[in-house]
């Protein structure tokens, strides 16, 4: 593994590391108020777009107000690290949270419908209402 | 962003891609998808550990991308399976450290593990029944429904 590839993976990390605690270690136990709403039925938590959106940039503000160019070009890389994680995963997590609501999976099994045209489980109306079954009516009692 | 960045950028959002496609998937009929490879939770007391569809995801896709690149002798698809495996590696830790919480430490705060992971109502349910008293039917005692009967 060259220097490069292991600064992309020490971003990599420290995102997953960042984003593991703050949205599912500490929100497990503390009560984090504003963090851990969703604004919407399809949004993630507030502090998961935060971890997403404000790690890889973060870090890539750090490295535009770093002056050593050494320091510049790590920084660079652990930025593109955090990158490769946070935006993968923003992409997968919010698809997840939007496609149960949007595939409808297939109905149920009906039950199974009588000869008379009636469900088993549905009323009948010779039953309830009127009194007197239909065939009886012409009977005259 | 160079060649390097843009190959392991493919990768990562390929591997995701699919991830979510597996997803999609399983969203298409849940109650037959819970029961079946590759979305089936481990049995008790391994549910914390993520079930197959992400481990082809977070493992498979980047030693295949890897190996291909190796066997074609292309760095393009060497760095493409780097992508995905920085992807999936942190994806599987981040899904197995929430897993662990929710099923083997008491709950304080709000974190709520059945929107991030559906199948998890299915193991609360398995372990709900396997906790629960059942009826005995011993010889000579009488069941409920008998005791009215006066016998």
């Amino acid at each position: 593994m060259d220097p490069k590839d292991k600064r992309i993976v020490t971003g990599a990390f420290l995102t997953t590391i960042i984003d593991t605690v703050t949205n599912k270690v500490i929100p497990h136990f503390v009560n984090l108020g504003e963090w851990s709403k969703r604004a919407h039925p399809m949004a993630l938590m507030n502090g998961e777009y935060i971890t997403y959106l404000g790690a890889p940039t973060g870090l890539k503000l750090l490295e535009k107000l770093t002056k050593n160019p050494r320091t510049k070009d790590s920084l660079k890389d652990t930025a593109f690290g955090s990158f490769l994680y946070a935006a993968p995963m923003l992409t997968r997590t919010q698809g997840a949270v939007i496609l149960p609501q949007v595939i409808k999976p297939p109905p149920p099994p009906q039950p199974p419908v009588s000869v008379t045209g009636f469900s088993h489980r549905m009323p009948s109306p010779y039953v309830t209402e009127p009194e007197f079954l239909p065939f009886q009516t012409d009977l005259g009692y | 962003m160079d060649k390097k960045e843009k190959d392991m950028t493919v990768g990562a959002f390929g591997t995701a891609i699919t991830d979510l496609s597996l997803e999609a998937l399983y969203w298409t009929d849940p109650d037959k998808w819970s029961a079946t490879f590759p979305f089936k939770p481990w049995s008790a007391p391994h549910h914390w550990i993520s079930p197959a569809d992400d481990w082809i995801v977070g493992a498979g896709i980047p030693l295949g991308l890897y190996a291909l690149g190796t066997l074609l002798k292309r760095q393009a698809w060497k760095e493409r399976g780097k992508g995905a495996a920085i992807y999936g590696a942190s994806m599987l830790g981040h899904h197995m450290v929430a897993r662990y919480l929710a099923y083997n430490v008491p709950k304080t705060g709000q974190f709520n593990i059945d929107y991030d992971f559906p199948t998890t109502n299915i193991i609360r349910q398995a372990k709900a029944a396997a906790t629960q008293p059942q009826p005995t039917t011993h010889r000579g005692e009488f069941l409920p429904f008998q005791q009215d009967m006066g016998y």
